[in-house]
């Protein structure tokens, strides 16, 4: 990996802020969706960590035997099989008939969660289809759930459904994606603007573009460079000549070594991962997946009696605060609404249907 | 959570204390009952639009709130039938224009009226610069602070204009938009004739209601159905003609009743009501009312800074 990788390109900080923002630098994405390619690795590698060890705990807690002898996914096996499924997404988008913004909405979606989450709890299956039915509606492509549904085999509304709060919430309802298509046909449409910008050569290169565009979809470009710079990559794999021409007339012939590292990111990871390689992984997955969240198991069961006792106390002390609320007012029929309550904290307030 | 404020397009309102901050805020749920298809779209579109807007006449979206049901990892929680919800988070603003206009002792100055419209403006054309229709734009949705700011919410039925650059091969002439939007009282008339094809003009219509409402205290066309609205206009503003609103009869509403007596204009020309042309094409554009020397005339807009509820 180029070593420019390691730190957010962009200039920020002092020596730009003086200059008005641009578009992209105001949005979510920019704020929030950054990376360095160490960075991206240490904290799936951390991630990774932190769910194995929970998922030891269950496993002990059940005394279902010793989980030493599980093999466990590393991070790379979890990011192989998450690509695996990023490769369906342009597959479901075509079988649906729905335009690029979603596929590209969507895979960025994806790749977001498991940022947060690991395939040993979700399934990214599971993940994908939620995030693909998300992203039509985030783009403004929308589609009843049921037709959504119809069309995949052994998947229910529900599946689809149960996990868009928790996809949502993953994405810290930052839904505005910036993908690196416009910018790829904003450079198809500057190019026009040159002389002797060759007709044919031009429009045969963007062909290739848009191959290349959604063959970087598949690596983590997008979380290290902005659009335009994986944009003008894609440009450069696909004529280096015209993309150099284009870069010297708008006087930016500087940036050519950064996008030849990203133009070689690309070639290097924007492939589908060996099928064999991906089954295998996810055949261990069945066995080593956090068994509380496996409908039905021992573990889930427990979580669910755990969860409905901590209702019921919920309940119970409510139920007291309001009888006190009642013994303290004689003149209180029921108990008071606008009684702040203690305990609850913003961001999980509590607001029980139960009461 | 203190008290239900209020309910929205698609969700109650609630006051609240922030146990981190001190600060009150407004918490807006995202109605989930009986939602076939997940988290419903018109939420996800006024998210969305408000995490990319940022003005000082357009309400912040501070933060979302997710209940219990659907948390992360290990916290992650969810049975059938309680879901969770989602509330958006906004700071808490003392008033909304509606209920102080049906206050009957709070007392607008002329210079008050200005300010207000001044930010309606300066909030409107900023959304409009951004390629956003509000489409509910009405005295219920403009929020006052105490110090005199004003801020437009509820972008539960907003979303993007027509772009500029026509993409994907869309043919933006082509574009239809629903026209089921907008509260009817502040409905203008092209909506209510069945006009798909509509743009910025239709929030600048609102805007020009709520000014006249801020004058006379209460609502101006009071319609009690649709063809009721368009009559109420009619008598203001004269029915239509091919000179007033070019094209007006080809719209799909006027099938059946074209037939309305003849009405003149009964008012004169002035700055709220270039807002209230007929011809969507005329109407005044927010920038273009911001200009308007109606601003520079005495008096001058009242100064937040001196305004004293």
């Amino acid at each position: 990996m180029a070593p420019s990788a390691d730190t957010p390109v962009e200039t920020n900080g002092a020596s730009s802020s003086k200059k008005p923002l641009t578009l992209y630098e105001t949005s979510t994405q920019y704020k929030h969706w950054r990376f360095s390619a160490s960075q991206l690795e240490e904290r799936r590698r951390r991630m990774n960590e932190t769910a194995v060890n929970a998922i030891r705990q269950v496993h002990k807690a059940e005394e279902e035997g010793s989980s030493s002898r599980i093999s466990f996914l590393t991070f790379d096996e979890e990011l192989l099989l998450v690509k695996q499924y990023l490769t369906t997404i342009p597959k479901m988008c075509k079988l649906h008939q729905f335009p690029e913004e979603v596929e590209a909405t969507a895979m960025t979606f994806l790749k977001r969660f498991y940022l947060k989450n690991t395939v040993m709890d979700w399934h990214p299956r599971n993940v994908m289809l939620t995030a693909i039915y998300l992203a039509t509606k985030t783009t403004n492509n929308p589609m009843a759930i049921d037709t959504y549904v119809a069309n995949i085999p052994r998947t229910t509304a529900n599946d689809v459904l149960e996990l868009e709060f928790l996809v949502a919430q993953s994405l810290n309802f930052q839904l505005a994606v910036w993908g690196p298509h416009r910018a790829a046909w904003g450079v198809w449409l500057d190019l026009q603007t040159l002389q002797d910008w060759g007709k044919e050569e031009a429009r045969d290169a963007f062909a290739a573009v848009e191959g290349y565009v959604s063959a970087s979809r598949l690596t983590d470009a997008e979380f290290i460079y902005a659009p335009s710079q994986i944009a003008a990559a894609a440009w450069h794999l696909a004529n280096p000549a015209l993309l150099e021409k284009w870069l010297a007339a708008k006087g930016e012939s500087g940036a050519l070594p950064l996008i030849k590292s990203i133009a070689s990111l690309i070639e290097k990871e924007g492939k589908t991962p060996d099928l064999a390689v991906a089954r295998d992984v996810d055949a261990r997955l069945k066995i080593c997946k956090n068994p509380e969240k496996v409908e039905g198991s021992k573990a889930y069961l427990r979580r669910q009696a755990e969860h409905e006792q901590e209702a019921a106390a919920k309940r119970q002390k409510k139920a007291e605060r309001a009888a006190k609320a009642l013994a303290d007012d004689p003149f209180a029929t029921e108990p008071i609404n606008g009684v702040e309550q203690n305990g609850s904290k913003i961001g999980e307030v509590d607001m029980d249907d139960d009461d | 959570m203190l008290n239900k404020l209020g309910e929205g397009t698609f969700g109650e309102v609630h006051k609240a204390r922030s146990h981190v901050t001190g600060q009150l805020v407004a918490l807006k749920r995202i109605l989930m009952h009986e939602e076939r298809e997940g988290i419903p779209i018109t939420a996800l579109r006024e998210v969305k639009l408000l995490k990319k807007l940022k003005h000082p006449n357009v309400v912040p979206l501070v933060d979302m709130v997710v209940t219990k049901g659907a948390q992360t990892r290990m916290d992650y929680w969810s049975t059938k039938d309680s879901k969770g919800d989602i509330y958006m988070v906004f700071p808490y603003m003392d008033h909304d224009l509606a209920g102080l206009l049906e206050n009957k002792s709070v007392r607008l100055s002329p210079g008050q009226i200005k300010l207000y419209m001044q930010q309606l403006l300066e909030g409107t054309d900023y959304l409009h610069r951004n390629n956003i229709l509000h489409r509910d734009m009405k005295a219920a949705n403009l929020l006052i602070s105490n110090a005199g700011v004003l801020q437009i919410a509820d972008f539960g039925l907003a979303r993007p204009g027509h772009s500029k650059l026509a993409w994907d091969g869309i043919d933006i002439r082509k574009t239809r938009y629903t026209n089921c939007v907008v509260t009817r009282w502040y409905r203008p008339p092209e909506l209510l004739l069945g006009e798909t094809n509509y743009g910025f003009a239709i929030d600048m219509w609102g805007v020009g209601c709520v000014m006249g409402e801020m004058w006379l205290r209460r609502p101006m066309f009071c319609g009690s159905s649709d063809l009721n609205q368009l009559e109420k206009i009619w008598s203001l503003c004269g029915t239509p003609t091919e000179d007033n609103m070019p094209g007006w009869g080809l719209l799909p509403g006027c099938e059946g009743v074209k037939n309305w007596p003849r009405q003149e204009r009964t008012v004169r020309q002035n700055f709220e009501l270039s807002m209230l042309l007929l011809d969507p094409n005329r109407r005044i554009t927010a920038a273009q009312a911001l200009d308007h020397e109606w601003f520079w005339n005495d008096p001058m807009p009242a100064d937040p800074k001196t305004y004293v509820d």
